[in-house]
């Protein structure tokens, strides 16, 4: 479905990510992993148009992707969610799924602004979608709130409401999972089992967490420092003295610290090209 | 030609010192607050007022009467920064943009209000009207005055922003606020210092400026303003010698675009927006610029 | 066709609305009358900078360049040709245009379509830039339009200004387009694309990720508001029957500016009351600016002392009260319910989530 071909995002001399070819393929969750920094992050903005790619290809659905620009890429069918979580604040809970689905709107402005037959139609059906979603993820009755209203946890669940209702094929997690104790992992991993199958999408995540990814995903790939160290099924990549030494391997029974998770999500930020302007004082005074 | 093409680069030199003496104020606050101060030019305007009614209806001698414009125009811009822009400062950008806008405009009306419209005269002694022939050229003595005074300014403003603590202070706030703020430099000091200085330059450039056009109306500081922020941008926001190349490059093209085409002359507001428009098309980092990349 | 309860609603308000237009009249007496009339104008101005500024969270400060565009279309389509002769005295005017003569309301869909263009124009090179760079850039091409028109002398008149205008724009001109920008707002604002300038307005990054296509939507946005600008121009050229280039300098689009901040960005009705509010109050302080009699005494005013009043309003509303009147909200009965409803819980609720938000704020 996805792959990526060397894919390399350098910023000047900095090397985000070098070389990176994954493959997800149909129905499967491959998980993206490494320590912090590893450009894990990076390759998800490379992927989804949001860094332009130094060199490398990316190509999902058999249909060259490279360097399109955001909106092109979610209109083929890739959705996000974002590290940070990114939800539409000012808005409601039912408005961030009703906008993720503008893309798909046929109607013109006009059509829009007088109301006319196919658009109402082609409201009525986000309408339908976006409460068909809030309900399969819990969040129904919260509907009419504001999206910052809700608590940490289902925020995220909101964000991949929202990201479905683009109605994607592949689905990118950035660290979907960060802050959940070990019973919420384990209905979060149901929850991509069952959305899996009710919307027939593939999966890409980045996780820290070990239990996680090692519960759902049926192939890894390690990064460390923008390249790629090994790659596999869970229990491969497990037992990779490689990923062991950089990664500093942790148990299916352990998740790493709180803190130190939460740490690594900050550190983990990256970088995004804002639309032209001049520069932010990089030279200071 | 020769002669005219003289006095056009004596004009050029004097105009684009000006410029650059007003730009480094828009460049120094955007730089560390990211906000463009409209009200730089209404600060400026301010400088000239308070040297007139100095000098004129308090008869201080005319040196007391500029130092005391350039006490209170910095006392001033201290005072809208601490009332005007600091409590706005974790607000969205737009609401810090339209308080400059407001304190410009408040600014420009009280002036008409208590300075009256008309026009007044700039009082400076008579040693300025002296002419210097140079080359067959008549050059007012004011107009070597302006780039030597000027250039003194910025050779003592690059010294400060290089090697003093409070520069290298200023230098981290514009790099970087929030961690500033954990290395324990007192930004809000830092901040208040930028205004300081960046007033400090607007009211001699404002002097400067009434010794050369001696003329002051209460709307003056509007197209200077406008102008010397965009010469700021031209040279690249945020650095200081961007803005003093950005301010003499514009002096230079106002100054030759309407020697070279008189016919222009109605357009010359126009250019300085053009240009400005050019470059954040083209390079909008400005020269000196660097592109930068934020974090998402 | 069920028609929902604010759909019933509205039309029973615009149905009131025409009625308090027809019987303004005799109401206010001529000279309010006029300034009723004109605060319909500004209804369309405000409308139109708020979808921009407030909607989709831009920041144009070139309103009246466009204003300006509309304005000297609606000019020079509805100006007699004797009046034109009388007018181009310095210059000729060109031949092409001197001919033109359209009925009003010709002219007025021509005015809202050059400014379209003319906003299409300008907004196809600004829009790549960052916020504040925006505000700048589209100053400056105000600027820009108001320095060409003063020196295309044979187009234009330049700095003469144009006078004999014909003066169409009636009260009912004025307020039918009013109401019909209003309900035109509703419907853009509460469609599908609507949402989406709300989700630019709110997190770019993430609108763009999940499918808006910022630089075509932020356009499209730009375009309409500011031909919303230029139609707001026309009825005011056929209001004042002249106008020159200086009139439609930055000052204009300030008032604009402090219409949208006061009646709160992102916010329709609010932006239709501060529009009333405003122009009528705009009126009432010009007893500062000139003499006033009271209790047989002579008052002499000062002159731009309703400017200083003016701008200190736009810093205390800016400073104090950030949301302006309405903030985000409608005026709709559900909002009034909120408001003004005696449930103490829900107030109790709505007070800790307003100064959660406002901590909101602070921390970002």
């Amino acid at each position: 479905m996805l792959s990526t071909d060397k894919l390399s995002i350098f910023f000047g001399g900095l090397k985000a990510l070098k070389d990176l070819t994954i493959e997800v393929g149909d129905g499967e969750v491959v998980g993206l992993i490494g320590p912090n920094g590893a450009g894990k992050t990076t390759a998800f903005n490379g992927i989804t148009g949001v860094y332009k790619p130094t060199s490398g290809k990316v190509t999902f659905l058999g249909e060259d992707i490279t360097g399109l620009k955001p909106h092109d890429i979610a209109y083929r069918g890739v959705a996000r969610t974002f590290q940070n979580i990114r939800l539409f604040k000012e808005l409601t809970v039912l408005e961030n799924c009703l906008i993720s689905q503008h893309l798909r709107v046929k109607s013109t402005l006009v059509g829009q602004t007088l109301g006319l037959p196919k658009y109402r139609g082609e409201e009525k059906a986000q309408y339908d979608r976006a409460n068909a979603l809030l309900e399969e993820l819990g969040l129904l009755q919260f509907r009419d709130d504001k999206s910052t209203s809700l608590p940490y946890g289902l925020q995220r669940k909101l964000e991949i409401a929202r990201a479905l209702a683009t109605q994607p094929r592949l689905l990118l997690l950035d660290e979907p999972a960060a802050g959940m104790n070990p019973a919420e992992t384990m209905a979060f991993i149901g929850l991509i089992k069952q959305l899996q199958q009710s919307h027939d999408i593939s999966v890409l995540m980045i996780e820290h967490h070990m239990q996680l990814v090692m519960g759902i995903c049926d192939k890894l790939w390690v990064l460390v420092y923008g390249e790629e160290i090994a790659q596999g099924t869970p229990k491969e990549v497990q037992g990779n003295q490689a990923v062991i030494e950089a990664y500093l391997g942790v148990d299916d029974d352990e998740t790493p610290p709180p803190a130190i998770a939460q740490m690594g999500a900050d550190e983990d930020a990256s970088f995004h090209h804002k639309p032209a302007g001049p520069a932010t004082g990089e030279k200071g005074l | 030609m020769v002669q005219i093409l003289l006095q056009n680069l004596a004009n050029a030199v004097s105009l684009g010192s000006l410029y650059a003496l007003i730009a480094i104020g828009y460049t120094m606050v955007y730089g560390i607050i990211r906000l463009i101060n409209f009200a730089h030019g209404d600060v400026f305007m301010f400088a000239l007022y308070v040297v007139y009614y100095g000098a004129v209806i308090f008869f201080l001698p005319w040196p007391l009467a500029v130092l005391v414009s350039i006490i209170l125009t910095v006392i001033l811009a201290v005072t809208i920064e601490r009332f005007a822009y600091r409590p706005l400062r974790t607000a969205p950008k737009l609401s810090v943009l339209i308080s400059a806008i407001g304190v410009s405009f408040f600014l420009e009306s009280l002036a008409t209000v208590i300075f009256g419209g008309l026009p007044k005269s700039f009082p400076a002694p008579d040693f300025f009207n002296g002419v210097n022939t140079i080359g067959g050229v008549a050059i007012p003595n004011v107009t070597i005055v302006i780039p030597i005074v000027a250039f003194v300014c910025l050779a003592g403003l690059v010294y400060i922003i290089e090697h003093t603590k409070t520069g290298m202070a200023m230098r981290a706030v514009s790099r970087d606020y929030t961690a500033s703020r954990l290395m324990a430099i007192d930004v809000d000091r830092t901040v208040t210092l930028t205004f300081v200085i960046g007033s400090a330059l607007a009211a001699i450039g404002g002097v400067l400026w009434g010794i050369r056009y001696t003329q002051i109306v209460p709307l003056m500081g509007v197209m200077p303003g406008l102008k010397c922020f965009i010469a700021a941008v031209i040279g690249g926001i945020g650095n200081i010698k961007g803005a003093m190349l950005g301010g003499f490059l514009l002096g230079f093209l106002e100054i030759f675009l309407v020697g070279l085409m008189p016919s222009l002359t109605g357009y010359r507001d126009a250019f300085a927006f053009i240009a400005l428009i050019l470059i954040l098309l083209v390079r909008p980092q400005g020269l000196l610029g660097a592109q930068v990349t934020d974090k998402v | 066709m069920k028609l929902s309860r604010n759909t019933l609603l509205a039309l029973a308000a615009i149905v009131v609305a025409l009625v308090v237009v027809f019987f303004a009249r005799p109401l206010l007496g001529q000279f309010w009358f006029g300034i009723f009339t004109l605060a319909g104008i500004f209804v369309t101005l405000a409308l139109g900078l708020n979808l921009i500024n407030g909607f989709t969270g831009l920041f144009s400060l070139g309103h009246a360049g466009f204003m300006a565009v509309g304005a000297y279309t609606v000019a020079i389509c509805t100006m007699s040709p004797d009046a034109k002769k009388q007018n181009f005295f310095l210059e000729p005017m060109n031949p092409l245009l001197a001919g033109i003569q359209t009925p009003f309301w010709v002219a007025l869909i021509l005015g809202t379509a050059v400014a379209a263009l003319a906003a299409w124009l300008v907004a196809i090179p600004a829009l790549r830039l960052r916020d504040d760079y925006l505000a700048i850039a589209t100053l400056g091409f105000g600027e820009i339009i108001r320095v060409v028109f003063s020196n295309t002398q044979s187009i234009t008149n330049g700095a003469q200004g144009l006078i004999r205008i014909p003066t169409e724009t009636n009260v009912w001109w004025s307020w039918c387009i009013a109401i019909l920008m209003i309900v035109f707002m509703v419907r853009l604002v509460g469609s599908s694309f609507g949402r989406s300038l709300k989700a630019i307005r709110d997190d770019e990054v993430a609108a763009e990720a999940m499918g808006i296509n910022l630089y075509r939507t932020k356009i499209t946005s730009f375009v309409i508001g500011s031909a919303m600008a230029g139609l707001g121009g026309g009825l005011l050229a056929g209001f004042l029957g002249s106008i020159d280039p200086k009139m439609f300098n930055f000052l204009y689009t300030f008032n604009i500016v402090l219409i949208i901040v006061l009646g709160g960005l992102g916010s329709i009705s609010g932006s239709v009351i501060a529009a009333v509010v405003i122009t009528f109050g705009m009126e009432w302080l010009r007893f500062l600016d000139g003499s006033v009699e009271a209790f047989g005494y002579k008052i002499s005013g000062v002159p731009g002392l309703r400017m200083v009043v003016f701008s200190a309003l736009l810093l205390a509303v800016v400073l104090f009260w950030r949301e302006g009147l309405m903030g985000k909200n409608e005026l709709t009965p559900d909002y009034v319910k909120r408001r003004f409803g005696r449930k103490p819980k829900v107030a109790a609720a709505t007070a800790s989530a307003s100064t959660t938000s406002k901590k909101g704020d602070a921390d970002a």
